[in-house]
């Protein structure tokens, strides 16, 4: 692994050209990532333009409550995100990792609400496809595509957010490890990137998903 | 534009003249053994394993096709029966495009020459690239699974809800498998975009680039853009499939036009990540071959990028007799006319520069010119295919078939080619034999006028694509179209040959067999690991021919 990583490096000239690279590759990955989740909110606009009365409905099946918490749960674990990044940034490398294992801590937070609200699903026989009481809606067909909207993209926004929390508390230990030692910038800068666009997504999902109820 | 004549590139690391006998270390000698290829991180390796992966593919496919075409010289099409029919034009679609094309020149020439024409040592991220290959023969593997296991009837198209829920093939293994292979063009494009920015050597500016560059670039930004899509409207397919959830079945309250315009979104731009490369290597061969700096430099360069952005507001003229609005498809069809203009610019610079160049009719300035001439039928044909009411009528037939067929096989095979003859000696450090070279340039040519111009005769006639028989007046076309395709079956046999042969018995190439200009010419045939001794410094445009 060592032998790798030292073969990376000598790609670059420098570090302010390995760092400007990595900056770029996140922001070329991320504009990808946007047409993911695009995809799915085309998906979402044009089956709910067919079916808005369903929607309105289904959306009232979802915890307002656990989604609400899970919102302030992501905003707040972007912002010590920043905070640590700035603190990384001013060799507060205490600071910073403290942070950052705080903002892993809410991720994972995050993400039992997350699963809970799966399971509170699974127990009421919502699981489009599978398992899906169509008694319990008005509109059963325009529910249950709305269930499955709401399982695949809140489901590829959890798979990120699992993805972001190995990431951040990988990079904790890490700069625990080699204590003392300077932090690169790029690493830092490139996962808070990663990390925000994930909270961002979630700031769509929320209203598309939760706050349509009647 | 000529700089003063003490501008010349620097030669850095010219070898000695003598060195003929000690083999010089290189990127093929340096390391042995299958396993210094697989855990390779070396762009150069990398483009090699690719070379062969889609090589493979490209056979496979090739065959399918071979048998269609077999198929066909009879009118009740006594070779196989419908749904092998089906089968074969799946896998054959399917392939060539998500196995071949859509990687070929990126994941090849571009792998083994983008860090080279930068002066940069590796592309950005050498292990995503190599993780590029692992996902891309994951995918590989996925979708001969289902070639394997029965096949699959749906067309490269997946058009819902046939594919997701009646045809009865393994449409979820294949679509599994182009799912993956999205992954591996996404890794490839975040590569390029992030090595073309930032790893460029000093004194190489924007304007000073390579063309083939600048082509990779707009391709770059059209994967990273549109590959998304395409998996995530593959990844719909399946789940619909798999548990029933009908997003694209009208009868469980779904849309099946969201599918044509999520694939669409996807697959129209993709022809431009098939083509754009092809344009970048038809610059190179033009501009080495004339001796001439390409003509209009910035519009050329610029075009590519008109067309990148273009290419993504002319989905709708694949839906043109779906349910769209009319007004939708009165302004796909505008739109889709005007990518006609920078394509256009690009044909008529290259002539120019060649008007005003030396020519030289090498074996890549052949598939060169066979390009213009072929990818201008093309071009010109999607045309009437832009207009809505000559749509209406051509839709589904062999029109269609001819049209595209004249700008992948026509425009990008020949552009791969002549790419692949001009930098073959770079990669492997040793010269093909010119005149069979030349030879297979003329055959595939030929051969491939054979086979595809009929088949706009056809179309135009009313034979409907996709079916494997036919009313028996189409019978003497379809003949002369099957005879085209051996032709163009040898004329792709004698290059895999010669090349081959040329490892072993080819001539030594010399560090810049073409006297041509740019970074990767300026290294040892084949090129050292680190690609250049030290970092070159660009001080010139690209393209100063002298001469
Ligand atoms: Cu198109």
């Amino acid at each position: 692994m060592g032998h790798l990583s030292q073969e990376v490096h000598e790609a670059y000239r420098d570090e302010v050209q390995e760092k400007r690279t990595g900056y770029l590759g996140m922001w070329a990955f991320l504009s990808s990532e946007i047409l993911f989740f695009g995809s799915f909110f085309l998906a979402y606009a044009v089956i709910r333009s067919f079916h808005a009365d369903a929607f309105r409905e289904a959306s009232g099946h979802l915890s307002l409550l656990w989604g609400t918490i899970n919102t302030a749960v992501l905003l707040v674990s972007s912002y010590l995100i920043a905070f640590g990044e700035k603190a990384f940034e001013l060799r507060r490398n205490k600071a910073g990792m403290l942070s950052w294992a705080g903002a892993a801590v809410l991720g994972v937070a995050f993400l039992a609400i997350k699963f809970y609200e799966y399971g509170e699903k699974f127990h009421h026989h919502h699981i489009p496809g599978l398992d899906f009481k169509a008694e319990d809606f008005q509109h059963p067909q325009g529910a249950e595509l709305f269930h499955f909207l709401y399982f695949s993209m809140t489901g590829l926004h959890a798979l990120h957010l699992i993805v972001g929390v190995c990431w951040i508390s990988g990079m904790v230990l890490w700069f625990k490890l080699r204590k003392g030692r300077t932090i690169q910038t790029t690493y830092v800068t490139t996962a808070a990137l990663y990390w925000h666009f994930v909270d961002l997504v979630w700031v769509f999902l929320y209203p598309m998903l939760y706050l349509i109820r009647p | 534009m000529d700089n003063s004549a003490n501008s010349q590139h620097h030669l850095v690391n010219d070898p000695p003249e003598n060195v003929a006998e000690e083999p010089q270390e290189n990127y093929l000698n340096e390391g042995k053994g299958l396993m210094s290829w697989l855990t390779t991180t070396d762009h150069k390796r990398i483009g090699i394993l690719y070379l062969l992966t889609i090589t493979f593919f490209f056979c496979i496919a090739a065959f399918a096709a071979a048998i269609m075409r077999a198929d066909l010289t009879t009118p009740q099409g006594d070779l196989v029966i419908s749904e092998t029919y089906n089968k074969l034009f799946t896998v054959h679609g399917v392939l060539m495009i998500w196995f071949f094309l859509v990687p070929s020149i990126p994941t090849v020439l571009g792998n083994f020459l983008v860090p080279l024409m930068l002066g940069a040592k590796d592309v950005a991220f050498p292990r995503l690239n190599l993780a590029s290959w692992y996902v891309f023969v994951a995918a590989g593997v996925f979708t001969l699974y289902a070639m394997v296991a029965g096949g699959v009837d749906t067309g490269w198209t997946f058009y819902t809800p046939y594919s997701s829920t009646y045809s009865n093939g393994h449409v979820i293994s294949m679509a599994m498998g182009i799912f993956i292979a999205g992954f591996s063009s996404i890794f490839t494009g975040v590569n390029f975009i992030a090595t073309i920015h930032k790893m460029r050597a000093p004194g190489l500016t924007w304007m000073r680039l390579p063309l083939f560059i600048w082509s990779l670039y707009a391709t770059s930004i059209v994967i990273v853009l549109a590959t998304p899509v395409l998996a995530i409207s593959m990844f719909l397919v399946m789940v619909e499939r798999l548990f029933g959830v009908g997003i694209f079945d009208p009868a469980l309250g779904g849309d099946p036009l969201l599918f044509q315009h999520l694939f669409w979104f996807y697959s129209h731009p993709a022809v431009y990540i098939m083509i754009l490369p092809g344009f970048g290597a038809i610059s190179e061969i033009i501009a080495t071959f004339s001796r001439h700096r390409v003509y209009g430099y910035s519009v050329v360069a610029f075009s590519s990028l008109s067309i990148a952005v273009l290419g993504f507001l002319v989905w709708g003229h694949h839906m043109f007799v779906s349910s769209q609005s009319v007004y939708a498809g009165l302004v796909f069809s505008l739109l889709s006319f005007l990518v006609a203009v920078p394509s256009a610019i690009k044909v008529f610079n290259w002539s120019v520069t060649m008007i005003l160049g030396r020519v030289q009719f090498t074996t890549p300035l052949l598939y060169a010119v066979g390009f213009l001439g072929l990818f201008t039928i093309g071009g010109l044909t999607g045309l009437f295919l832009a207009t809505l009411a000559v749509d209406v009528h051509v839709h589904d037939t062999y029109f269609v078939v001819a049209h595209f067929h004249y700008i992948m096989v026509g425009g990008m095979v020949m552009g791969y080619l002549g790419g692949l003859h001009l930098w073959w000696p770079k990669i492997t450090g040793r010269m093909y034999h010119e005149w069979w070279g030349r030879i297979g340039a003329t055959l595939i040519f030929i051969g491939f006028n054979l086979t595809f111009f009929p088949q706009f005769i056809l179309g135009y006639l009313g034979m409907p694509r996709r079916y494997h028989t036919y009313p028996p007046e189409f019978q003497f076309l379809n003949v002369v179209s099957t005879a085209g395709a051996t032709i163009l079956g040898l004329g792709y046999l004698l290059p895999f040959i010669y090349l081959i042969v040329s490892l072993k018995k080819g001539k030594k190439a010399p560090d810049n067999p073409w006297r041509a200009t740019g970074l990767e010419w300026t290294t040892s045939s084949p090129p050292p690991k680190h690609n250049f001794e030290q970092t070159p410094t660009v001080n010139e445009e690209a393209y100063a021919y002298k001469d």
